[in-house]
Formats: structure tokens, sequence, C-alpha cells
């Protein structure tokens, strides 16, 4: 890939920090009447949203059948 | 208008398991997130305690795998004042089927003007939302649309 190529993707890709603060505006304006804290926690979502999920690999495990719907079975036992 | 969406523990338990019918109810609640592409997503610190403890116990997962699920899902912690609703929830525990991390995530979704909660759980909720709306902690007008997952 050319120089001039190079440069021409990076004029046409987005600017991160744009996107940023166009969703923490967004943000405030839906909703002005929540603590900065939880509107932190909404902008912290929407960019990951955007920016999609991780690469690394998810490592799952064995809770046995169900184990979704008996979560409180282990907290009582 | 995006409406938050509030995750349950047992969702997040079924991200971080390899069992099929878990499987089915992701993807179940990713068909949600497509339908709600603005919407952020969250949980609270209860649910975290309860899918930490599980984890702890029935896997060999490291807490930054399950952050890494966490992240997969872009969920982040939905920050609240514990303190008022532990206030009203021992009011009403003497006499309530439900527990706090239950309550918890019913109030923490009440706090925005319109929200989305998904639970596996068909049971306990409907009964913890109903106490949250009479706590006269949040305005009336706030609504939190259930949705209970297979």
């Amino acid at each position: 890939m050319s120089h001039g190529e190079i440069e021409k993707i990076k004029a046409g890709a987005p600017d991160l920090n744009q996107i940023d603060q166009k969703i923490q505006n967004e943000v405030e304006a839906e909703f002005p009447y929540l603590t900065p804290e939880a509107r932190k926690a909404i902008v912290e979502s929407r960019l990951q949203i955007i920016n999609g999920p991780p690469t690394g690999k998810l490592i799952k495990g064995d809770f046995g059948d169900n184990a979704s719907k008996k979560v409180k079975d282990d907290l009582f036992e | 208008m995006s409406s938050p969406i509030f995750l349950d523990t047992g969702l997040l338990i079924a991200h971080c398991s390899n069992n099929k019918t878990e499987a089915n109810r992701v993807l179940e609640a990713e068909k949600i997130f497509q339908k709600n592409p603005h919407s952020s997503r969250h949980t609270v610190e209860p649910c975290l305690v309860e899918l930490f403890y599980k984890v702890r116990k029935h896997t060999q997962i490291s807490p930054k795998d399950v952050k890494t699920h966490l992240n997969h899902w872009a969920v982040t912690p939905f920050p609240v004042d514990a303190s008022k609703i532990l206030e009203k929830y021992l009011l009403i525990s003497h006499k309530a089927q439900f527990d706090f991390a239950d309550f918890y995530l019913c109030c923490a979704a009440l706090h925005v003007s319109r929200s989305i909660i998904l639970t596996i759980d068909r049971n306990d909720f409907p009964l913890a939302l109903s106490y949250a709306q009479k706590s006269k902690l949040f305005p009336e007008s706030n609504v939190v649309q259930l949705i209970p997952l297979m």
C-alpha cells in the first residue's frame, strides 16, 4: 500500500476523540437527571459497543446444567 | 431514545458457560441487543458478587477472563446509591420473596426514565420490580420493560 493510499484511509477514518465527545454529548442530553458516574457508565458501554467486542479469546467454563437459573442455590446451600 | 439494558446474574453466567442450553440464552439476549443497537448495557455490584462467586466455585476462569466476557457484551457496572436501596429493602424484605440483588437491579433500572431488564428468573423479578416501583425512590413515570428469557 502506498503512502498516498494510507493517508487517504486515515483521512476517511472516523476520529475516535470526536466519536467519544459525540456520545458524551448525546448521553448528557438524553440523561440529564442521572449522576455523572451513571452517565459515564452509559458512555463507556456505548463506546465498547461501537468499538466492537475485544479480540481476546473467551474462556468458558462448566457450571453444570441450568446454572444460570440456579444462581442462588450455591449462595444459600 | 435508547433504553439502557440491565442484565441479571444468570445471563452473565450463561455468557461464561460452555453449556448448550446457556448458549441459546446468550443468543436470545444478543437478539435483544440487535433490536436495541444504541442501548448501553449494565449490571450492578450485587450481581457481580454473585457472578464472581459462582465462577470461583465452579470453574478455573480467572477474574480477568470474566472481565473479557463483560467487555464482549459491553456491560459496565451502573453506579447507584446503595444505602437508599438497602433502606427500602429492609422495610419490605420481611414479607417479600425476592433477594437483595434482584431488588437492587430493579432499582438501578428505575433510575432511568425508560429501561429494559433481561433476566432468566421468571418468578422473583416481577415482584421485585413491583416493590421497587412502590418504593417512592424514583419518579412514577419511569418505566422498566422486563424481558424474561427461556
